[in-house]
């Protein structure tokens, strides 16, 4: 009887702690959701500006509509690029539609940014109705700009975009014992790309010499980047790029950032300054935001970094990229770089435009 | 775990080095079976006819063979390997034919108490730990059809409810002479994920169970399963979740009736973060199952009753991972214009839909093909009852199950309004030879579900499936059966489909109607040379209409050869 009597305590036991339930307060679910009764109606539609063309930058208005529904439906507004493939969704709930549940400056899901001289075009949908109830387009005149601005808290600083004219590297660099006709770090229009109308190309071959080193490119010096950011923890600080990986298995970025200890201005010596690295391992096909902690950045292991040895966001200086075959040596390795933007406070988001 | 790490190759070196010192001690035994499948695949109908974009006709098949080695030390160490020799039908020269490694365990007993599993082991546990769920229901199949369906489950390692997986397990036994009568000790470990040194961790499935015989009369046991990642430098995601139950068995067996009564009761932490998004979620619930099984001997049935509630946040992937993947393309005629969504055939034939892996995030489910527990009993925010009636074993000549299911959400998915599922399934399999004493087979199968889905509000659902299985196996002459078998879902209504995010969350939804009808036809004959060897021939008509878009309805006919040796 007494094995029974323990039994019956454990399962008495178990039953108590069994009484967790996180959810015990919902009502719902998931978001909450309503479908179209099959009277309802669009009331009224006024969008903000009558003229179609539409300028997105800081000091303009974004996309508002004002709508009133006959009843209140889930709702979904898409925005889809008419040249780039650029999309984004905005989902709702309510009886009308107002700058307090959608704006829009530009903002997209996925990976494609919108462009200037798109024509952007909007449907709206109502949960229970396949065809849209309501359809526009607009010009887009011009975008926001992110780069040295502070926006709801995070500060952004674009250090490459690879378009032309625009903030981009220096002249890039490979290992001479490699096969340098194999080498190719080149601004690319041909492929698919993140933002505007290039993105950049790496590939290189380490077979002849399986180091993992196959080449790079650096901010065009390595004090461009000087007194740009604000003395925050390396946690807070990010560094965000798109990288597109392809076939090619084996392919890594090396991503390197420079720090001004000894001196400042126009000037960086790797005797008297500090140097982090970390490595990206490209093991997936296509595009994907990268978004790394500057804390996560570890002392450089070549190629000198003889600063104070600390993390230091304010003293960051300079950038560089450099294409490997890693983990394995000696092979033919290729990988996109697109919008390689350093954030302060959050990780990057395209959607942070849209609250400008 | 470096154990597990050590490549396949070099533990069969190990293998056959070991058989070499220890010759003199072991025993060697060879096993193996050879299969060699042929299909002809023709695609007709409206949907057809203005694409240019799919195949519309095709053969494919392959010739395998699986040779199983076994070495048997004594009592202490026996390790078994499956190699497979695979060719794709139409292969020249060998140049594709595949060879590799199917299956490899180390089997071992530390003593007369303690036996072991290292390498491709089995795992099962309770249905709200660690269990493979059937992905419909399929009990009363006619036998053309569960014969595509064995070569599935034997392609994906669905061995009843276990989860094929990499690792170790160990077993003890300890018996007692007083109090109680033994306790037994179960303990796993497996990797699901395999850390790539830099920013990806292992993620390691381990768990077990402790249960006490106490008597004929009374068992009863404590389970726990963890998936948990481990950490590594530059991890971004971490991943935590454990499930902690215990289960209860009262069995009573007298002159004319039987009772056995049942319970498991749990709860589940669920824990993920990622660091890049500072996002930290956490979610704790639990769940509760009961059921009595009456068993009347004068009567020959069984009269069967439960009740269970399952949080709608309680998270047990072992237990609520589907063995079927929804989004997956079938090999068979993959696209009509774009891509063919999987039908009842699809999911009875082909071998690539099937999953192998633990998810951590529940995958979108199909509710034609289930509704009420799309992930298997497991299944989270449902509560309700069960009851039925089934045969007892000493009925001869038949087995018979029905049972009825009422369950409701516990809370509202999208709105305060609530799901409510009623259902029923069943069916019977009637031994005709044994009623007018025949010696040979003669076998007649039927089967069928209804399940209906209502919710109230101005987001309501109705929708209702209906399938149906029926088949007749009849022994013509000495091992050689004609076999025909008919397999048919019928969905009607409308359903809002939920999506849920990287922490399982239910987030937007997606409203569906269904109008759809798909019949599967098929008829052959199997010449048995051997008691698991066999050759079939079959033909089959496959045809799926779906009625709310006009013009959207094909036909597959497909002539399909199986010729299997087992020995």
């Amino acid at each position: 009887m007494k094995v029974l009597t323990a039994i019956s305590v454990f399962f008495f036991c178990l039953g108590i702690i069994s009484c967790k339930r996180t959810a015990k307060d919902l009502d719902i679910l998931g978001k909450e959701y309503q479908a179209a009764s099959a009277d309802f109606k669009v009331l009224s539609v006024v969008r903000n500006r009558i003229n179609d063309g539409y300028r997105l930058a800081n000091s303009n208005s974004p996309l508002v509509y004002n709508m009133k529904f006959s009843q209140e439906v889930t709702w979904k507004i898409t925005i889809t690029s008419k040249a780039t493939g650029a999309y984004q969704e905005f989902n709702g709930f309510s009886d009308t539609i107002a700058d307090y549940n959608f704006k829009w400056r530009g903002s997209s899901a996925g990976y494609r940014f919108f462009s200037v001289a798109d024509t952007a075009i909007i449907n709206l949908t109502v949960l229970g109705r396949e065809i849209p109830v309501f359809r526009d387009t607009i010009n887009i005149i011009n975008l926001p700009n992110l780069s040295n601005n502070n926006i709801k808290g995070v500060f952004h600083y674009l250090v490459g975009d690879f378009e032309s004219g625009g903030n981009s590297f220096g002249t890039p660099y490979n290992d001479v014992s490699d096969d340098g006709s194999k080498f190719i770090a080149v601004l690319d229009e041909i492929s698919d790309k993140v933002q505007g109308l290039s993105s950049f190309y790496f590939a290189g071959s380490d077979a002849l010499n399986p180091n993992t080193y196959v080449g790079g490119c650096d901010t065009r010096n390595l004090y461009d980047l000087a007194q740009k950011f604000s003395k925050i923890s390396p946690d807070s600080t990010y560094i965000n790029l798109y990288i597109k990986g392809t076939e090619k298995k084996g392919t890594s970025l090396l991503l390197i950032v420079y720090e001004q200890d000894g001196e400042t201005g126009s000037s960086f010596n790797l005797n008297i300054n500090d140097k982090y690295q970390n490595r990206v391992v490209v093991d997936w096909v296509g595009w994907k935001l990268v978004s790394i902690p500057y804390s996560k950045f570890t002392k450089a292991t070549s190629g000198g970094g003889l600063g104070n040895n600390e993390l230091e966001s304010d003293k960051i200086s300079g950038f560089s990229i450099q294409l490997e075959s890693y983990p394995d040596g000696g092979k033919d390795v290729e990988a996109y770089i697109d919008y390689v933007i350093f954030t302060q406070g959050k990780p990057f988001d395209i959607s942070i435009i849209d609250k400008i | 775990m470096n154990i597990m790490r050590i490549s396949k190759y070099y533990l069969f070196i190990f293998l056959l080095s070991t058989n070499v010192i220890l010759k003199a001690q072991t025993e060697f035994s060879l096993d193996a079976l050879g299969r060699s499948i042929f299909t002809n695949n023709k695609l007709e109908g409206d949907s057809v006819v203005n694409t240019s974009s799919s195949d519309k006709k095709g053969v494919s098949g392959y010739v395998l063979f699986d040779l199983g080695t076994n070495l048997k030390y004594k009592d202490l160490l026996q390790a078994n390997a499956i190699l497979r020799a695979k060719s794709p039908f139409g292969a020249a020269f060998g140049q594709p034919t595949v060879f590799q490694f199917r299956q490899f365990q180390l089997i071992g007993k530390i003593n007369k108490n303690i036996n072991y599993e290292i390498g491709d082991i089995n795992v099962e546990l309770t249905p709200y730990t660690v269990f493979n769920a059937n992905e419909t229901f399929s009990t009363y199949e006619s036998d053309i059809f569960k014969n595509r369906r064995n070569v599935v489950e034997y392609e994906n390692f669905i061995f009843g409810n276990v989860w094929r997986l990499q690792g170790a397990q160990s077993r003890a036994k300890f018996d007692f002479e007083k109090g109680i009568k033994s306790i037994k000790v179960y303990g796993f470990g497996t990797r699901t994920n395999a850390t790539n040194n830099t920013n990806v961790a292992d993620r390691i499935l381990a768990g077990g169970r402790v249960g006490i015989v106490q008597s004929d009369l009374l068992q009863v046991g404590a389970n726990y399963t963890g998936l948990l990642d481990v950490t590594v430098d530059r991890v971004d995601v971490e991943y935590k979740s454990n499930v902690l139950t215990g289960d209860i068995k009262f069995n009573l067996d007298k002159e004319n009736f039987g009772l056995v009564a049942k319970y498991e009761g749990g709860l589940s932490s669920y824990n993920f973060t990622q660091k890049s998004l500072k996002v930290d979620s956490s979610f704790n619930d639990y769940f509760y199952d009961g059921n009595v099984t009456v068993t009347i001997k004068p009567a020959k049935i069984k009269l069967l009753g439960g009740y269970k509630e399952v949080g709608p946040q309680f998270y047990s992937p072992a237990a609520q991972t589907v063995r079927l993947d929804p989004s997956l393309n079938s090999g068979l005629f993959p696209t009509i214009g774009t891509q063919r969504t999987q039908t009842l055939y699809d999911r009875t034939t082909q071998e690539n839909l099937y999953n192998r892996s633990i998810n951590p995030v529940f995958y979108n489910f199909n509710p034609v093909f289930g509704n009420i527990d799309p992930y298997g009993v497991a299944t989270p925010n449902r509560r309700g009852f069960s009851a039925g009636l089934a045969s007892d074993t000493s009925f001869k000549f038949a087995n018979f199950t029905i049972n009825y299911t009422s369950q409701s959400e516990i809370i509202g998915e999208g709105t305060t309004e609530k799901r409510k599922f009623v259902g029923i399934n069943g069916g019977v399999v009637l031994d005709i030879a044994k009623l007018v004493t025949a010696k040979r087979v003669i076998s007649l199968t039927i089967g069928g579900r209804q399940e209906k889905t209502t919710r109230g509000g101005y987001s309501s659902i109705d929708f209702t499936t209906n399938s149906i299985d029926a088949g007749l196996t009849v022994e013509a002459f000495k091992k050689f059966d004609i076999m025909v078998g008919y397999k048919a879902i019928k969905a009607e209504g409308n359903e809002y489909l939920g999506s849920r995010n990287v922490f399982n969350q239910l987030e937007n939804f997606q409203s569906i109607k269904y109008d759809l009808n798909q019949n599967n036809y098929a008829f052959g004959a199997r010449v048995r040379f051997a008691d698991k060897s066999y050759l079939i021939l079959n033909y089959n008509l496959s045809k799926a209409a779906f009625n709310n878009i006009e013009g959207n309805n094909y036909a597959i006919k497909q002539l399909f050869i199986n010729y299997t040796i087992i020995f």
